[in-house]
């Protein structure tokens, strides 16, 4: 079962940080790029392009970890483990972009095509943060 | 093995995070931000005996590590790669090194100095450096 997220993991997550965000390849090593995040209540959103490998790795196994080191207060860092719980395609997706788009400073993005988008929605199972 | 060309070593000697991910016992994957170094041919991290990372490295050696530019997050650095070495020797000596590259030239590491330390040597299998065009 997925766990709330606590205040602390919600205060990084809103804020405007990179999350590193690790998947599996298919021999079953890791994977990890930096990624921009946005939130919806307890999950975790990652919008991110049909074509990258993160994406193939979460259609073939959900299980994902990400990480943010705030530049500004590295320590301590916000720390999840969890799963894709809903995949997000289409115009949806777009939204998706749109939305992480906005939050991370461009307010007028250009909807790019629904196939090439797609979001990932992430329910945490194991969380280290901050309690505030 | 993969070469670390220049400008990633550039990356790695300035005083970027890296995030570090092992495979839990069920092969999933775990991520934790570590300060990071290099000796040109290895990515250096350095952690401590007792944690998750030790406890993964031993039964499965197999890493990925992303190291992103603090003031450009257009420009980093995506390693992965297999631990080929873990060293206690120097271990507390290194990670003070560390300190003073992250914190400043008169810190020391400010955890417990009960713990022991430990130095993972990564060698690359596969490197990918991202950088903005340059106009």
């Amino acid at each position: 079962m997925g766990k709330p997220l606590p205040d602390g993991a919600k205060r990084i997550l809103d804020g405007l940080n990179l999350a590193h965000v690790a998947t599996i390849m298919p021999n079953g090593s890791p994977q990890v790029s930096p990624t921009w995040v946005y939130r919806h209540d307890d999950y975790v959103m990652i919008s991110t392009g049909t074509d990258r490998q993160k994406t193939r790795n979460l259609e073939r196994d959900p299980r994902v970890a990400l990480s943010i080191a705030p530049v500004d207060q590295p320590f301590p860092p916000l720390q999840i483990r969890g799963r894709v719980v809903e995949i997000i395609r289409g115009e949806a997706a777009v939204d998706g972009f749109v939305e992480v788009s906005k939050k991370y400073g461009n307010p007028n993005p250009q909807r790019p095509p629904a196939a090439e988008r797609v979001v990932y929605k992430i329910e945490a199972t194991s969380i280290v943060a901050p309690k505030t | 093995m993969a070469e670390l060309p220049e400008d990633a070593r550039k990356l790695l000697d300035e005083p970027n995070f890296a995030d570090f991910v092992t495979l839990m016992p069920d092969g999933s994957p775990q991520v934790t931000p570590v300060w990071v170094d290099h000796d040109g041919t290895h990515v250096i991290i350095n952690t401590a005996e007792g944690r998750q990372k030790p406890r993964n490295l031993r039964r499965d050696p197999r890493v990925a590590i992303s190291v992103v530019d603090r003031t450009n997050g257009y420009r980093y650095l995506q390693v992965r790669g297999r631990v080929v070495d873990m060293i206690h020797e120097g271990a507390w000596e290194h990670i003070n090194k560390l300190a003073r590259k992250y914190m400043g030239p008169e810190a020391r590491y400010p955890g417990s100095q009960q713990e022991t330390r430990v130095i993972i040597k990564v060698l690359p299998e596969h490197v990918q450096l991202f950088a903005p065009r340059r106009g």
